[in-house]
């Protein structure tokens, strides 16, 4: 199966993936509507900034590694977490209703779950910031995660990064495109060591 | 990472966070990580179409904006844009001067004059105005008229720029095609060649930004002008500094941004009610400290103290003992009715052009001045009624500052040591190796430094290696807050050489020791007063400014107003150090031309680096290779 993978060193921290998730996680599906609406549209993956000098301030979008065994799943008493025949963890369809208890947010080692209002698919419509309050609209506290994107085939963060930084990949292909890069570096420094060599023979 | 190292902030950001109350610091975390786009300068939202990206890593992403731009052409776009922002609010800052003088003239300020007349008479007799007998009033209309024409579209050169610097960078300003036609046309001209379809040449945009700064500095220097005329050449003067400046038992009334127009009538007026102020309860009356630069300007003209700088005023509220802040203009958080919400503290805005959600607006203007300062000072004293006695909490710190070095005052020292020719001393001690150089440090903070922590390593550093240190705006206010604006500062951090010509310039000027480790020669707007003194050495040697042993430095900058400033004193021949990255990393072509082709053009160049010790070798290595060049 296709998984999120991520070249941190490709990512600017621009935080357009968390945008494109939060739009495709909102029911117009559109940024301006998604903007507009109750309650507001929540991303499920989150782009972090790792401080490790004064001068230097990492960037790494975190995404679900959709884990097998996975420990949300595990740990999810009314079994809403589960894993669906595509092998995406999703409490979205499971057996019982998510009950917002919290403890995939607790055991996700990750961090990729969060707790927030939502509109309950069956039950609400949601509506307008302009013309509701968040009570009115039906919506209810939920675990919120990444689906890899359902309704479309590429997720929404892939097809909206500029530098290509998340890869949407089967992970023996990922493994592979590291491979050739990987190798590529080696064959520059093997091509650098091997002129290094005929200077020093020659002298 | 650090915060600060100024004790007063360390103490005082505690006490925020236990208050719940949020700063600029806790701000600037949410938004990390920052947007690398932002960052690197490849990000252009100058047309409808937009925003456009350019991918920095040139692996998938695009490598033009919509319209064809390249990276080198966005990059440069935004800088000239921030340069134009920069200019523009210098130059308005120097307009307000001129319209004073002008309802001056006209009799519709009764509460401004001219204060310093030699000042008035050396600025008339230099931009060639004769003085042919009339009164003082019409001619502080032509000199205000004569400012304000400075900045409307022209074919002639600016005055303040044809007669401020020296003839080798007016040569070299004609010859690049670099004099702005009018001050305000230089950020129009920016606006249009930067818009979508006009100049997509990164060099040729790059050259009508420093034609803009240049624009900045004239406008400085007719500022700094106007401002002694009207209020009077700052001389020296002991103040204090910290927020252990804020008074338990006064009224302690804040003015901060940037314009003395306001703050010198409110000094003025605080005098008549300080019996009031009493009457409410305030044993001690009226405290007025400055924050920013319109703290710099009381502060070298009255001795007031500077309590603290832009990026920590939030934190003047926290105290509880700030009844007031008085602001004018730049560099004002939005967010200081917010955290005065927390406490007593009235924040009140003073311009049309500079109002803020949740504040007190008391619109001043020149002809009821008197009237609207006093209106305002009452405001703070119906303010310290409200004042929560448990909540003080003023950190019990302060130092000393010398302050008013102006350009004029530095030469008054000087010719203690010699009447017949004030600069000789300075320039012999240059000549000898005494001193290796000057550097002049200016600039802000920066959420992104640790406040005063580049400052403060550097200046001592420099100082050590016997650089002369002259400091304005937030450069000196952090001094100021570090004790380094003293005589004990000289003594403990001074090379030998430095420390020599220090003692024996102090000792003439009748100091009880010698002259401070850095030399506060004004606010952020009167970077001009160093520029003065760098074009007086090289005329008097008969050198351009480009040869002198003289670079500058913001380690910690942050505004527009910066980028400018930084523009112009490279394109006066200064290296010029700046310590936090600016936004154009993502173009070669506009790194290359702004730290190294800039060289050849103009003689000065920018030198990008945030390590403190790496910066010094270079700066100090600038200087030598200076020195080797002038043969010393």
């Amino acid at each position: 199966m296709k998984r999120l993978f991520v070249r941190p060193e490709l990512c600017t921290g621009c935080k357009t993936c968390e945008l494109a998730c939060a739009v495709e996680h909102s029911q117009s599906k559109n940024l301006l509507g998604a903007m507009l609406e109750l309650p507001p549209p929540h991303s499920r993956l989150y782009v972090e900034a790792a401080i490790t000098s004064p001068f230097e301030i990492l960037k790494m979008p975190m995404t679900c590694r959709h884990c097998d065994p996975a420990p949300c799943i595990a740990a999810c008493i009314p079994q809403a977490m589960h894993r669906t025949p595509d092998d995406v963890v999703t409490n979205v369809g499971g057996k019982h209703e998510c009950i917002a208890c919290g403890m995939c947010v607790m055991m996700c080692p990750f961090g990729m779950i969060a707790r927030a209002p939502a509109v309950d698919g069956l039950k609400a419509t949601g509506g307008l910031k302009a013309t509701g309050s968040l009570k009115a609209t039906g919506s209810r506290v939920m675990a919120l995660k990444c689906d890899l994107c359902p309704d479309r085939d590429v997720p929404a963060c892939v097809a909206a990064c500029p530098t290509g930084a998340i890869v949407f990949a089967e992970g023996d292909q990922f493994a592979h495109q590291s491979r050739v890069r990987a190798s590529f570096v080696l064959s520059q420094a093997r091509a650098v060591r091997e002129a290094t060599m005929v200077q020093a023979q020659e002298e | 990472m650090e915060r600060s190292i100024s004790p007063d902030s360390v103490m005082l950001l505690k006490t925020a966070q236990a208050a719940g109350v949020t700063t600029a610091w806790d701000r600037y975390e949410t938004q990390l990580p920052q947007c690398g786009f932002g960052e690197t300068g490849l990000c252009c939202r100058h047309c409808l179409q937009g925003p456009c990206r350019i991918d920095p890593f040139e692996v998938t992403g695009p490598k033009n904006g919509i319209c064809g731009a390249s990276a080198d052409v966005m990059v440069a776009r935004g800088l000239a844009r921030s340069v134009a922002g920069g200019t523009a609010s210098h130059s308005a800052h120097a307009k307000h001067l001129a319209h004073t003088l002008l309802k001056f003239s006209r009799g519709e300020a009764t509460d401004y004059g001219i204060k310093d007349q030699a000042k008035f008479y050396a600025v008339l007799d230099r931009v060639g105005i004769a003085r042919n007998g009339k009164s003082d009033q019409e001619l502080a209309g032509e000199l205000a008229q004569l400012a304000l024409d400075e900045f409307s579209e022209r074919e002639e050169t600016p005055v303040w720029l044809k007669t401020t610097v020296t003839p080798g960078r007016m040569t070299k300003f004609e010859e690049l095609g670099l004099i702005p036609p009018g001050l305000d046309s230089a950020v129009a001209e920016v606006m249009h060649r930067t818009t979508n379809g006009v100049d997509a040449d990164a060099v040729n945009i790059l050259l009508g930004a420093i034609k803009c700064a240049i624009g900045d500095y004239t406008g400085m220097y007719l500022a700094t002008d106007l401002s002694d005329i009207l209020f009077g050449t700052p001389t020296p003067v002991m103040a204090s500094a910290n927020l252990g400046t804020l008074k338990e038992n006064a009224v302690n009334i804040a003015v901060h941004g940037h314009n003395p127009v306001l703050s010198e009538i409110i000094v003025a007026e605080a005098m008549g009610m300080e019996q009031e102020a009493q009457a409410a309860g305030a044993s001690e009356g009226i405290n007025l400290v400055g924050i920013c630069c319109t703290g710099h300007e009381v502060m070298m003209r009255h001795g007031i103290p500077t309590a603290t700088n832009s990026l920590s005023q939030e934190l003047a509220i926290v105290t509880g003992a700030l009844d007031a802040a008085v602001v004018d203009y730049q560099c004002i958080m939005p967010s200081l009715p917010d955290v005065a919400a927390r406490y007593h503290t009235a924040i009140i805005t003073t311009m049309p052009i500079a109002k803020i959600t949740g504040a007190t607006h008391v619109q001043f203007e020149e002809h009821n001045a008197g009237e609207k300062a006093r209106e305002i000072l009452r405001l703070a004293i119906e303010a310290f009624k409200k004042r929560d006695p448990t909540r003080v909490n003023i950190p019990p710190v302060t130092n000393d500052a010398l302050a008013g070095l102006s350009a004029e005052a530095i030469v008054n020292v000087l010719a203690l040591v010699n009447p017949d020719d004030p600069l000789k001393p300075l320039i012999d001690n240059i000549v000898n190796g005494n001193i290796l150089g000057v550097c002049l440090f200016a600039g802000c903070n920066d959420v992104k430094v640790t406040q005063d922590k580049t400052f403060v390593e550097l200046v001592k550093a420099l100082a050590a290696e016997n650089v002369l240190i002259l400091c304005t705006g937030c450069a000196a206010g952090s001094f100021a807050r570090h004790g380094l604006l003293t005589p004990a500062a000289t003594q403990k951090y001074a090379g030998d050489g430095l420390k020599a010509v220090l003692t024996a310039l102090g000792q003439a000027a009748g100091l009880d020791g010698p002259l401070p480790l850095a030399l506060h020669t004004g606010s952020c707007v009167d970077n001009t007063r160093a520029a003065g003194i760098a074009v007086a050495l090289a005329n008097k040697l008969g050198v351009d400014i480009s040869q002198l042993p003289v670079v500058a430095t913001a380690p910690e900058a942050a505004m527009e107003k910066a980028v400018s400033i930084g523009t112009w004193a490279v394109a006066m021949g200064l290296p010029t150090h700046v310590g936090v990255v600016p936004p154009v990393t993502g173009s070669p072509v506009v790194v290359e031309v702004l730290t190294k082709a800039a060289k050849d053009l103009l003689g000065g160049y920018f030198i990008v680096e945030p390590d403190p010790q790496a910066a010094v070798a270079k700066m100090v290595a600038a200087l030598k290779e200076r020195r080797k060049g002038l043969g010393i």
